[in-house]
C-alpha cells in the first residue's frame, strides 16, 4: 500500500477530511438552530402547530422524559446562554483540526513531507487537540495531542536533515 | 558562511558555461547553480573530484576562506 503521493492513503484521507469538513459545518449549523430552539424557546403544546413551532413541539415531546433535560430546564437563562460559546468553541476547534489535517494530508499527497509548513501544521493540530481535550474532558485526545507534539519535534529534525540533503551537491 | 566556492571565477577562466559543465560532470543545472551561488551546505568528494577533473584545477583553486566580519571584530 502506498502511503505518500497520488492514489495513496494520504490522498484518500485528504479527500475524506475535505468532505467531513463540510459535513461537520452543516451539522453544526443544524445543531446551533436546534440548540437555540431548545435553550431559548418555550415549549409548544399544540401538536397541530406548523413550521418552527412544529419542530419545537417534536423536540420537546422527545425531551419531556429526559432526566438531563429536566435538570437543564431548571437552570436560569444566563447560565443557559453559556452553553452556546462552549459548544461553539468545540465546533470551531473540530473544524480547525479537520482543516489543518486536510492541509497536512494534501501535502503528503503531493510528496511534500519534511517541510517547514508541515512542522507548523502538526504543531497547530497538536495544540488544537490539546485544547479540544481540555474542553471536552477527553483524555485520549490529550494523549494524541501530546504524541503529535512529539511528532512535530521529529518532523523539525527531519526537515533540517532534508534541507541539509537538498543543499549537498 | 566563511568558505566561498569560487566556481564562477574558475569557469570564467576556462571559458566554460554552466550547462556545459553540468553535462560533463553529470549534475543537474539546479544543483550546479546551488554550488555556484554559494547556497550549498556541503559538497561530495565525488562532485569536487569531477569538477577538478573537468576544469583541470585543484580544490584549493575552487575553495577560499574569508573570515566573517563578526569573527574579525572578536
Amino acid at each position: 500500500m502506498k502511503y505518500l503521493g497520488k492514489k495513496s492513503l494520504s490522498s484518500l484521507l485528504s479527500g475524506i477530511l475535505h468532505l467531513s469538513w463540510y459535513i461537520v459545518l452543516v451539522l453544526s449549523i443544524i445543531a446551533v438552530v436546534m440548540g437555540a430552539i431548545i435553550l431559548f424557546s418555550t415549549p409548544v403544546e399544540d401538536p397541530a402547530a406548523l413550521g418552527i413551532a412544529k419542530v419545537n413541539f417534536c423536540i420537546f415531546s422527545e425531551l419531556k422524559n429526559d432526566k438531563d433535560w429536566q435538570m437543564i430546564e431548571k437552570l436560569p437563562l444566563a447560565v443557559r446562554i453559556l452553553f452556546l460559546p462552549y459548544f461553539g468553541a468545540i465546533v470551531v476547534l473540530l473544524l480547525q483540526i479537520i482543516k489543518k489535517s486536510q492541509h497536512l494530508f494534501t501535502n503528503f499527497k503531493n510528496d511534500v513531507v519534511f517541510n517547514k509548513s508541515n512542522v507548523l501544521t502538526i504543531s497547530k493540530i497538536s495544540k488544537l487537540l490539546i485544547g479540544f481535550s481540555i474542553i471536552t474532558f477527553d483524555f485520549s485526545s490529550l494523549l494524541a495531542g501530546i504524541l503529535l507534539l512529539m511528532l512535530c519535534e521529529i518532523f523539525k529534525n527531519g526537515t533540517a536533515l532534508q534541507e541539509e540533503h537538498d543543499l549537498t551537491v | 558562511m566563511s568558505i566561498i566556492f569560487r566556481l564562477d571565477r574558475v569557469m570564467a577562466d576556462r571559458k566554460i558555461s554552466l550547462n556545459e559543465l553540468a553535462k560533463r560532470i553529470q549534475l543537474t543545472n539546479s544543483n550546479l547553480s546551488i554550488l555556484k551561488t554559494g547556497k550549498a551546505r556541503a559538497i561530495r568528494m565525488s562532485t569536487l573530484e569531477a569538477i577538478c577533473r573537468e576544469l583541470n584545477c585543484q580544490p584549493g583553486d575552487l575553495l577560499e576562506y574569508q573570515p566573517d566580519e563578526k569573527n574579525i571584530l572578536e
